[in-house]
C-alpha cells in the first residue's frame, strides 16, 4: 500500500472512522458497543469543542508540570562520535511517565460521559499509577487490572494505586501479564457497560483507542517541534521511541508525520532471544491478525493463537501493536528495530553514568537503539529520543540486575528488622 | 423423546478435557435430545468467556494442542455420525481469521453446517461480510438487553434465523441473573423477527431453564455443563435441565 496519494497522513488519521488503512476497526462484543459509542461521539465533540482544549491544555500543566523538559546528551554525543542526541523527559510527567498525557484527557471525556467508575489495565503499573492518580483528582472509582507476574515484578506501583485509593486486582489467566490484563478489563466492561469507563493505557484496542490515545499523546511531539525550534531553528532528523502498544511513539511522531525530512524508527522489545515467546517484536515478527477489538500485527502461531510475549521491561511486554503503526509501517513512514534485554539495560546503565539520567526500562530500548544509530550519522544530524519514563518504578528488576547480592541483603534485613 | 427439541442448546468445548472426551460428551448431549449442539473451537484469549471456559479452552490449547485441523476433522465427524443434530459452532475472529475465512465457511457449508457465533465479530463489519459471502452460512449475533433500538434494526436487518441474547450484562460462567430490560428486548425482537431467541449466560439449573423459557425459545448451557462434568454429574445435571 503506497500513501503517495494522502496529502496529509495527519489529516487522513484524525479524519479515521476506525481504520487505518486496513488496520483498526472495532471487533467487539455487541454488549460493550453502545459503551464505545458514546465515548467515540463524546471524544469526538470534546476536541472540537475549545473549553475541552483550555481545560485539557490546563490541567496538563497543572497536574502534570507540562511542557516536559528537552534536554541534550553532551558527554554521550561526544562518545559516540556521531549524531547529536537529544531527549525529550516524558519521565518528568507527574506520576513519572507519558502515560498520564492519555489519562487526564481520558478522565476529562469521562467526566462529560457523567461516569462515576474508571477501570484500567496496567503492565509496568505507570498507566495504572497514572490512572489511579486522575481517579483521585477527579473523585471518581477506580479498579486496576494487572496480570499476575506484572503484580509481582512492578510491586512499588501496586502500593502507590492501592495509596491513592484504587483496588489492584491481579490477574491470573494466560501469561499473567498485560494482555491477560486488557482481556480481564473487557471483561469487567462487558458486566458493567452503563456506568463504567474502560480507561484503555495505550493506542490499541478498538475505536476509538488508538485515535483517542494518539490525540491525546501527540502533545509530545508538539512539544519536540517547538523546542527545537527554539534551540535550532529546525526540525530534527530522526525520532526514536520505543513501542509497547505505541502511545508514547505515536505521541512523539504524530506530530511530524507529514515533514517528509524526519525519519522515524519505533524500537520493540527483543527481550532475550528471537525465538517465539521470548520477545514482543510484533510489527517485526508478528502476523495480521485481529485480537483485542483490533486488526493489527499480533504474536501469534500459525493456528491464531496469541503466543506469550517476554521483555524486562513490563510495559513493552504486549502481544499487539498500535493499528496506527502498523498503518505507518506498511506505508514505510516509521522503520522498526530491536533492542533486546540486554542493550537495554546497557544503555540504561550508560545512561545514568554519563547523563545522569536513570530512564524506565522501557525508553531504555529507545536510547539503546539511538547510541547505536547515532554511529551511523554524520555530526550535524540531530536525534530525538522519547524518554518515556523514568526508571525508579523498576527498582526491583534494575537492582537485581546490576547489584542482585545488594538487594539480597537489603530485603533481608527489612524483614529481620534490623535496617533500621 | 425424538427429533432433537428440547428448548436448550448444550456448549462444550472441542478438546476438552481431550479431544476423544469432547467427542463422547458431544454424544451424550445428543442422546438429551437438545435443539442444538454448541461446538466451541478453542482459543487461546477467549476474552468473552468466563474463568471456567477460560480454563476449559487452555487445557484444549496448552495441555492437547488442539488445533484448527483438530476442531474440523472432529466436526465432520460428528456431522456424519448424527446428521440430524442441530449444531452451532462457536469461536473467535481470529481462529477463523487466521485460518482463512473463505475455506472456513467452504468447509461449514460442506459439512451442512449454518450457523456461526463469533462474540467479538459485529454482524456488519468488514469480516461478517466476508463471511455472508457464503450464502448458505450465518452469524448468529449476541447481544444483549442494553441494545439500542436502532441497532437491534440494524442487526435485525440481516435476517437471521437465531439470536443468541445475554440474560444479563455477564461473561460466562456468572451467577444468574435477569436483566430487567430483557423482557422488552425480546418483545422488540418478537415484533419485528421471527427469529429464535436463545438465552444464555449463567443459567445452571432446571429451575433457571424454566424461568427462561417463558421468554426465549431455548436456554443455553455452558459453564455449569463443566462444572457437572468435573464432579461427575454430567448425566444428572442433563436430566435435570430437560425435565
Ligand atoms: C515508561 C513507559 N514507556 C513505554 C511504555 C509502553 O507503552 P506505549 O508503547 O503505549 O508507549 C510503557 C507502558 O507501560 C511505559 O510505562
Amino acid at each position: 500500500m503506497s500513501d503517495t496519494k494522502i496529502k496529509s497522513i495527519k489529516e487522513y488519521v484524525l479524519d479515521s472512522t476506525s481504520f487505518f488503512g486496513e488496520y483498526g476497526g472495532s471487533f467487539i462484543p455487541e454488549v460493550i458497543k453502545p459503551n464505545l459509542d458514546e465515548l467515540t461521539e463524546t471524544f469526538m465533540a470534546c476536541i472540537k469543542d475549545e473549553s475541552f482544549e483550555r481545560e485539557l491544555r490546563t490541567e496538563l500543566k497543572q497536574i502534570s508540570g507540562r511542557p516536559t523538559a528537552f534536554t541534550p546528551l553532551p558527554n554521550l554525543t561526544e562518545k559516540i562520535g556521531g549524531a547529536q542526541l537529544w531527549f525529550k523527559n516524558e519521565g518528568l510527567n507527574h506520576t513519572g511517565a507519558h502515560k498520564i498525557n492519555h489519562c487526564i484527557g481520558q478522565a476529562l471525556v469521562a467526566k462529560r460521559l457523567g461516569k462515576k467508575r474508571i477501570i484500567a489495565e496496567t503492565g509496568a503499573g505507570q498507566h495504572g499509577l497514572a490512572t489511579a492518580t486522575v481517579c483521585a483528582r477527579y473523585q471518581m472509582d477506580c479498579v486496576i487490572y494487572m496480570g499476575r507476574k506484572d503484580y509481582n515484578r512492578q510491586r512499588p506501583n501496586v502500593f502507590w494505586m492501592e495509596l491513592l485509593g484504587a483496588t489492584v486486582i491481579p490477574v491470573d489467566d494466560g501469561s499473567q501479564t498485560l494482555s491477560d490484563a486488557v482481556i480481564a478489563a473487557f471483561k469487567d466492561l462487558i458486566s458493567n457497560p452503563e456506568d463504567t469507563h474502560y480507561l484503555l493505557g495505550s493506542a490499541v484496542g478498538p475505536h476509538p483507542y488508538p485515535l483517542m490515545n494518539t490525540y491525546f499523546q501527540k502533545i509530545i511531539g508538539e512539544e519536540v517541534r517547538e523546542q527545537t525550534k527554539e534551540q535550532f531553528d529546525r526540525l530534527p532528523d530522526c525520532l526514536v521511541a520505543c513501542v509497547g502498544g505505541g502511545s508514547n511513539a505515536l505521541g512523539l511522531f504524530f506530530d511530524f508525520l507529514d515533514d517528509r525530512g524526519v525519519e522515524m524508527i519505533g524500537v520493540e522489545a527483543g527481550g532475550r532471544s528471537t525465538q517465539a515467546g521470548d520477545h514482543a517484536a510484533k510489527l517485526l515478527q508478528g502476523e495480521k491478525g485481529i485480537f483485542e477489538g483490533y486488526y493489527s500485527y499480533f504474536l501469534q502461531d500459525g493456528d491464531g493463537n496469541i503466543s506469550d510475549t517476554h521483555s524486562v521491561s513490563a510495559g513493552l511486554d504486549y502481544c499487539g501493536v498500535s493499528p496506527i503503526l502498523a498503518y505507518l509501517k506498511d506505508t514505510g513512514r516509521v522503520k522498526f528495530e530491536v533492542a533486546d534485554d540486554k542493550q537495554a539495560l546497557t544503555a540504561l546503565e550508560e545512561l545514568s553514568k554519563a547523563e545522569g539520567f536513570i530512564p524506565a526500562l522501557e525508553s531504555a530500548h529507545a536510547f539503546a537503539y539511538a547510541f547505536k544509530y547515532a554511529r551511523e550519522l554524520s555530526k550535524d544530524k540531530l536525534i530525538v529520543i522519547n524518554s518515556s519514563g523514568r526508571g525508579e518504578k523498576d527498582l526491583f528488576i534494575t537492582m537485581e540486575h546490576f547489584q542482585k547480592e545488594g538487594l539480597t541483603k537489603f530485603l533481608k534485613s527489612q524483614l529481620n528488622g534490623d535496617g533500621s | 423423546m425424538n427429533g432433537y427439541n428440547n428448548p436448550l442448546m448444550t456448549h462444550l468445548i472441542i478438546g476438552y478435557p481431550s479431544l476423544e472426551e469432547s467427542f463422547n460428551t458431544a454424544e451424550l448431549y445428543t442422546q438429551y435430545q437438545p435443539e442444538f449442539l454448541e461446538l466451541q473451537i478453542p482459543f487461546s484469549h477467549p476474552t468473552a468467556d468466563g474463568s471456567k471456559i477460560t480454563e476449559a479452552n487452555k487445557i484444549a490449547i496448552q495441555k492437547n494442542a488442539t488445533t484448527m485441523d483438530d476442531s474440523m476433522n472432529f466436526i465432520e465427524r460428528f456431522r456424519k455420525k448424527y446428521p440430524d443434530q442441530k449444531l452451532m459452532i462457536m469461536t473467535y475472529c481470529n481462529k477463523i481469521f487466521r485460518y482463512g475465512i473463505t475455506e472456513f465457511c467452504r468447509q461449514m457449508d460442506t459439512m451442512g453446517i449454518r450457523y456461526i457465533i463469533i462474540p467479538d465479530l459485529p454482524v456488519d463489519s468488514n469480516i461478517a461480510a466476508a463471511i455472508h459471502d457464503n450464502k448458505e452460512i450465518q452469524l448468529v449475533p449476541v447481544i444483549a438487553p442494553n441494545i439500542p433500538e436502532q441497532r437491534l434494526n440494524k442487526i435485525l436487518s440481516f435476517e437471521p434465523d437465531y439470536i443468541y441474547l445475554m440474560a444479563d450484562y455477564k461473561i460466562t460462567g456468572s451467577d444468574f441473573g435477569i436483566h430487567e430490560k430483557l423482557e422488552n428486548v425480546v418483545g422488540n425482537i418478537r415484533k419485528r423477527s421471527d427469529a429464535r431467541i436463545g438465552i444464555g449466560f449463567g443459567i445452571g439449573t432446571g429451575a433457571q431453564v424454566k424461568e427462561i423459557l417463558e421468554l426465549g425459545d431455548f436456554a443455553i448451557i455452558g459453564s455449569e455443563l463443566i462444572n457437572a462434568q468435573i464432579e461427575n454429574r454430567l448425566e444428572d445435571k442433563l436430566r435435570e435441565l430437560i425435565a
